[in-house]
């Protein structure tokens, strides 16, 4: 059996805390403390502190409720909230309407949608100073420009709610939603590289896709 | 209709940092990828607590920790259309708050000196949560006034059963930087609580 003296010990106690000490090292640490009370007194006090931290608890809840600042950064960003109706079995004498809406949107929207998840998106949009407007994209100040234009149209899509059959107003959900989560998509990547110019591009052009979809659902004819 | 929904998601696997209600949660995740806020904000009720408590320990400050608590669920929301599924939702969540802790911290803004130094601010007010033993509000105290590395190593590997292979990734340090860092929070800690 090898002897350790006392520095040896002391630098090990942590392994002997953790049981991370083969057998022979283990036991002549053993024998040591055996013999020298000061050694004795770490490793007990190291033990100790093993114990209670393992009683600490780990969860703590807040002192305030938290959620509604959540809530109103993660609602702010998004076009589509809660849930919309799904739409009924289509009625005849509107069938045409909810048909054409959803010809015009989707085309549109799953194009860009493909094109930008596994292309690049198209740079047609990409005319805005791209630097200024994804700073205010992501720290979702309550900017001007892109993302406030998108707000802006949203409300007054909203406004006309009534006027649409439920059908039309669940195919632009759908579509407003599919870009939302593209948005979502890109917005992860961005976490990582912040700084990437195809992704900031690919961004301000999702939000123009998302202005575009409102622009021509604010014009839809009135149908109700 | 393309609606991009969170695909066939597989039973959430029972591990160390698997929280009960993790069964639950996976219909939970799928609607809120779908955009369902109610969805996610059940998920924020199960999950606050655990975020919490890892934010208030790591950070020492008790507004700052509210903050990065609020952080990080935003940040599970914007990237939750990357969760897979292949580990529990309380893991993945749990891992991305380390992120959001260590990241802020290297960001290096202005509210980095809020981290306290001293350990006394927010448990000076006297279990302000609930009641606690005197031996971990000490404790408690003391891993609050530990110098920032060490405290990270050691609420990492000794509180949240983290390797040190993991703490060497996630804080990009070495392995050994992590063992020698948890080293020097256990000489101190046992130090602190002897006095
Ligand atoms: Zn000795």
């Amino acid at each position: 059996m090898k002897t350790f003296d006392c520095d040896q010990v002391l630098s090990m106690i942590d392994d002997l805390v953790d049981e991370a000490l083969d057998e022979h090292d283990r036991t002549s640490a053993r024998s040591h403390l055996e013999a020298c009370p000061s050694c004795r007194a770490e490793f007990q006090a190291a033990t100790r502190l093993q114990a209670a931290t393992r009683s600490l608890p780990r969860s703590t809840e807040p002192e305030r409720d938290l959620w509604p600042g959540i809530a109103h950064r993660i609602e702010d960003r998004r076009v589509v909230r809660g849930e919309f109706e799904r739409p009924p079995a289509v009625r005849p004498r509107r069938w045409w309407m909810a048909a054409a809406a959803a010809a015009i949107l989707v085309v549109s929207v799953s194009l860009a949608y493909r094109a930008g998840l596994e292309r690049g998106w198209p740079q047609t949009a990409a005319t805005a100073p791209v630097e200024s407007f994804y700073v205010r994209a992501a720290y979702g100040g309550p900017g001007t420009g892109l993302e406030s234009a998108r707000d802006q149209l949203r409300s007054s899509l909203d406004d006309r709610r009534d006027e649409l059959s439920p059908e039309t107003w669940s195919v632009v959900m759908e579509n407003l939603l599919v870009i939302d989560n593209a948005i979502a998509r890109i917005e992860t990547a961005m976490a990582d590289n912040p700084n990437d110019g195809r992704l900031n591009r690919q961004l301000a052009t999702a939000y123009r896709q998302q202005i575009n979809l409102l622009q021509r659902a604010t014009r839809l004819p009135a149908e109700v | 209709m393309v609606i991009p929904l969170g695909s066939n998601r597989r039973p959430a696997m029972a591990g160390p940092m698997t929280h009960h209600s993790d069964v639950d949660s996976a219909g939970l995740v799928d609607r809120a990828i779908a955009g369902d806020v109610d969805a996610f904000e059940a998920l924020y009720r199960q999950s606050v607590g655990r975020v919490h408590g890892l934010c208030l320990r790591m950070c020492g400050d008790r507004s700052l920790a509210e903050e990065l608590t609020q952080e990080a669920f935003v940040r599970a929301w914007q990237k939750l259309p990357s969760f897979r599924g292949d580990s529990a939702f309380s893991t993945w969540m749990h891992r991305l708050t380390v992120n959001v802790v260590l990241g802020h911290r290297r960001s290096a803004g202005r509210r980095q000196n809020r981290e306290t130094a001293a350990g006394e601010e927010w448990y000076s007010e006297g279990g302000a949560t609930q009641e606690r033993p005197g031996v971990s509000m000490d404790l408690e105290r003391a891993i609050a006034g530990l110098p920032k590395g060490a405290r990270t190593v050691f609420v990492l590997h000794d509180v949240e059963g983290y390797k040190h292979t993991e703490i060497a990734r996630v804080a990009g340090m070495a392995v050994g930087t992590s063992k020698a860092q948890l080293s020097r929070a256990r000489q101190l800690l046992r130090k602190a609580l002897a006095s």
